[in-house]
């Protein structure tokens, strides 16, 4: 698919909403470049569903401007989109094949039903009543609701909720085709730091409505490189924690796994830190190199954001 | 938008209004009452001279004729049994859309807000006018059937034809209490609550005509409950008052709903 290189897929300009006296999203601006697999984060009540239900124009704004591919018009903004909101809704005694007609007769454009059950994997239970299908299976079938008509932007509310890990790994592989193979853009909110991690190719983070970050997730990550984290075990717990205190160009930054303490490097190497504690006496067990994470970011990023 | 892309959303509607319980029960109760009213008539005929009524028997008030059938199926049919499965029919596609989210998934779509309340009303008019022709095939083949062509069926044939005016009056009061009240039950209890209210003003605005204040007599003529009961006319005369009523009604309704819609935010 060919994609305008100027017109990003989806730009929110200034987004404000609130509820009554309590701003639930605050001069938002998100920009979705086409053929992205962009990551929307951030903590529970942080405003990223409100936001999505904006962008869908189920719910007013109070201030601020959504274009997606250029179009502002909020009924024909929808024309060239695709979404899951929070938990899919079906009607329960129709058929999930059903469902989807009815959805199909909405979108004022030939839509593939068949396709789009294929795609998920529920053609072989097309014709059940929703009321028999599991939560993995409305995840599935919201999702394929959501491919009718092979939109160019999906809008994805945690579409991996509820499902069993290898419907998870399903789910994401589907979106890596989807955008590899038909150029598809993906907006994908979820709290999932780890599904972000590995899907996505860029993140907005939310915190109390308000944006915090949006970068490539790699720059994020390679900013956090300066300093090296690893974890230090010892048998003697206080007598590391003590050494470690001595020592200059380390700090402890936290507890790790297993009870291990997690250090920062400033001005050491591994090796240089494993000599310098054997010196002071200690009997180290194990020193685990920590690579950045996103978690580790988003933590900062909302952390930073309390402490302003 | 289309005229192929409305027509496939307006069918999608009917689908899911006939489709669903309140659709499939109109569509049972307007059978089922077609049936018994000619039934009840025909056990008249059979006790005949037997029964008194007021000194006189059944045969001196009742002419046991077809066309009689269908209005007693007509009368059966708009009495609270069939309007409570209408208003259940209507609060089904607004309230409970709203309230189980399935609304929101529409809403996603590229559609203004207006043809989907439009669709749904339509998709309702279709039901009542089902609803309808069930009531008058069964009344009027099990009328001729048993007491013969005889008669004026013309007459009656428009009572059904006004009946669905009248139930589109009926729909567009269940559409705003829907919106307003956003469950089932709120909508159909509000609506009925509504016309309870209208019913004692109108009692108590024709009390107050009686002892000689002619303009609450007037004001009478023009409140929902009168407009509802228009179809009566095809027996006592057609009002024009009430069908202007109607029209008011409807448009004052749908407008309001249209209104609030528009506005309504859908989490």
């Amino acid at each position: 698919m060919i994609q305008d290189p100027v017109c990003p897929a989806l730009e929110v300009r200034g987004l404000t909403r609130r509820y009554g006296s309590r701003t639930v999203v605050e001069d938002l601006s998100i920009r979705v470049e086409a053929g992205d697999l962009h990551g929307f984060l951030g903590p529970n009540g942080a405003g990223k569903t409100t936001t999505l239900r904006c962008i869908l124009g189920l719910i007013h704004v109070d201030a601020g401007e959504i274009s997606i591919f250029g179009e502002t018009d909020p009924v024909a903004r929808r024309r060239t989109v695709g979404a899951v909101v929070e938990t899919p809704r079906f009607h329960e005694w129709m058929s999930g094949r059903a469902n989807l007609e009815e959805s199909a007769a909405y979108l004022g454009r030939e839509a593939d039903v068949d396709d789009a059950l294929h795609r998920v994997g529920l053609q072989d239970r097309a014709g059940d009543l929703v009321k028999a299908y599991s939560h993995g299976m409305r995840q599935r079938l919201g999702l394929a609701r959501a491919l009718l008509g092979r939109p160019r932007l999906l809008l994805l509310d945690e579409p991996t909720g509820g499902l069993d890990p290898r419907g998870m790994r399903e789910v994401r592989d589907l979106l890596r085709l989807l955008v590899r193979q038909d150029g598809l853009t993906v907006f994908l909110s979820s709290h999932l730091l780890a599904e972000v991690e590995a899907l996505c190719n860029r993140v907005s983070i939310l915190d109390r409505g308000r944006l915090v970050a949006q970068e490539d997730v790699s720059v994020l990550l390679e900013r956090q490189v300066t300093d090296e984290v690893v974890e230090v075990g010892a048998e003697d717990c206080g007598r590391l924690r003590q050494a470690l205190a001595d020592l200059p160009g380390v700090e402890i930054t936290g507890t790790g796994e297993a009870g291990r303490t997690l250090v920062a490097l400033h001005q050491m190497t591994p090796a240089e830190l494993n000599r310098s504690l054997l010196a002071a006496g200690v009997a180290v067990s194990a020193l685990v190199p920590k690579g950045p994470r996103l978690e580790d970011l988003y933590l900062e990023s909302v952390r930073s954001e309390d402490r302003s | 938008m289309t005229g192929p892309h409305l027509l496939r959303i307006y069918v999608a509607e009917c689908r899911k209004t006939l489709g669903r319980g309140s659709g499939w029960t109109a569509l049972g109760v307007a059978a089922g009452v077609g049936l018994l009213s000619v039934l009840v008539l025909a056990a008249g005929r059979h006790l005949g001279s037997q029964a008194v009524v007021n000194g006189a028997t059944l045969p001196e008030v009742i002419r046991f004729t077809g066309p009689t059938a269908l209005s007693w199926a007509l009368h059966a049919r708009n009495f609270y049994v069939l309007p409570l499965v209408l208003l259940w029919a209507t609060g089904a596609s607004f309230a409970g859309e709203i309230a189980d989210h399935t609304l929101r998934e529409a809403l996603v779509r590229p559609v203004p807000r207006a043809v989907v309340l439009a669709a749904k009303v339509l998709a309702l008019a279709t039901l009542s006018a089902a609803s309808l022709i069930v009531t008058a095939t069964v009344a009027g083949a099990a009328g001729a059937a048993l007491f013969g062509l005889e008669g004026t069926w013309g007459t009656v044939l428009a009572g059904f034809a006004a009946s669905w005016l009248t139930d589109l009056g009926l729909i567009g009061l269940g559409v705003l209490a829907s919106l307003w009240f956003r469950s089932v039950a709120g909508a159909v209890v509000g609506v009925v609550l509504m016309l309870m209210a209208d019913l004692a003003a109108r009692l108590a605005l024709k009390l107050v005509a009686a002892l000689g204040f002619e303009t609450a007599g007037t004001l009478v003529r023009w409140m929902p409950g009168e407009a509802l009961a228009a179809w009566e006319g095809y027996a006592d005369g057609w009002v024009g008052a009430a069908f202007v009523g109607l029209l008011v009604l409807l448009g004052g309704t749908l407008g309001l709903a249209f209104l609030r819609l528009r506005r309504l935010d859908l989490p």
